[in-house]
């Protein structure tokens, strides 16, 4: 257990080391463009920020130090209804310091953003909820184990509870029987 | 990332499902391929603790990332199972994998602008699939049809 925490913990120091490196096909965002975007013109690049004028389409980016405006021009938003406020993913072509030519586009109301936040915050309450409601710590196994209404009670009931060889089922009627109403 | 609910009642779904054909799938262990469809999102933990601030204060570069590709999903995995009792962990790793296998499936599946998908299978190889350009995360009719399909489900296992 220790021994695949240090993992994880490796894992995600590896993961920060590696940064672009992790991606085959890496893309330069706006925070790698951001300092020096004179050295980007010509390269594809994924600019992600806010529009703040529709007509010319007007991004407002930012990057660890600073931020800067970008027109952005092409199909990828000339195909597309966009509203001053969204949140705008721009992918094209970096024609100067100032312009991106957007092949594609991916754009989102402000308020699409708090649903998926709040519809995700209310799948993981659900998964809580369940979790909770589905499994206990055990102290003597020091692990969880299944509440086990289902399984040990079909169990007992198919087998008559007395022919079980492992002390499993036994230990959880043990512990249903007297911290039934302990929570996990 | 598709939205948390979808994930999770995909991986409903596909448990219960499971479920008719293996009668030790009781709901604690379909609760658990729910847990594994939420542990690529524990990226989100970014939210609470900023990569930035681990690697401003330890100095070393950090990256919660890790758990929305193979690696850190397979690991937290393999600690998950470690947390259950001896006879369960088998079934356990095994739920978990079908959770965070859906997660990534659906994920591969999102629109993104430069065409590609996140390298998934990072750190094994550094492939990034085409996306699926199917739907964002902040749409709303994902989490809709995955809760028809639920509904149905959870109907169906009560009134077989």
């Amino acid at each position: 257990m220790g021994v695949l925490l240090l993992l994880l913990c490796a894992t995600f120091v590896w993961s920060g080391a590696a940064g672009d490196d992790r991606s085959r096909e890496p893309v330069p965002d706006e925070e790698a463009v951001g300092p020096t975007p004179e050295r980007y013109v010509g390269d594809r690049v994924e600019l992600n920020g806010v529009v703040t004028e529709t007509d010319p389409v007007l991004v407002q980016l930012w990057y660890d130090d600073g931020g800067w405006v970008v027109t952005v021009e092409g199909t990828g938003v000339s195909d597309t209804e966009i509203d001053s406020g969204a949140e705008i993913s721009a992918y094209g072509v970096l024609t100067d310091q100032n312009t991106l030519e957007a092949e594609r586009a991916v754009t989102r109301e402000p308020w699409e953003l708090t649903y998926m936040y709040l519809i995700s915050v209310l799948g993981a309450a659900g998964v809580l909820y369940r979790a909770a409601a589905g499994w206990r710590f055990d102290r003597n196994e020091f692990a969880f184990v299944p509440r086990d209404s289902g399984t040990a009670a079909t169990d007992a009931s198919d087998e008559g509870g007395a022919s079980h060889a492992t002390d499993e089922p036994t230990e959880d009627e043990y512990a249903d029987s007297n911290g039934g109403g302990r929570r996990g | 990332m598709a939205d948390l609910l979808t994930h999770v009642l995909v991986a409903y779904v596909l448990a219960t499902l499971l479920s008719w054909r293996y009668d030790w799938l009781t709901p604690p262990f379909v609760t658990v391929a729910m847990i594994g469809a939420a542990i690529p999102d524990l990226n989100r933990l970014d939210l609470v603790v900023p990569s930035e601030t681990i690697t401003a204060v330890t100095g070393v570069p950090f990256d919660w990332g890790a758990f929305h590709v193979l690696g850190g999903s397979l690991l937290a995995v393999a600690i998950g199972a470690l947390l259950t009792a001896p006879p369960h962990r088998r079934r356990v790793a095994g739920l978990l994998l079908l959770g965070v296998a859906s997660h990534h499936a659906l994920d591969v599946l999102l629109i993104d602008a430069t065409g590609y998908s996140y390298p998934v299978f990072w750190p094994l190889t550094d492939y990034q699939p085409p996306s699926g350009n199917l739907y964002l995360s902040t749409d709303r009719w994902p989490a809709a049809v995955s809760a028809v399909l639920a509904g149905v489900v959870w109907y169906a296992r009560y009134h077989r």
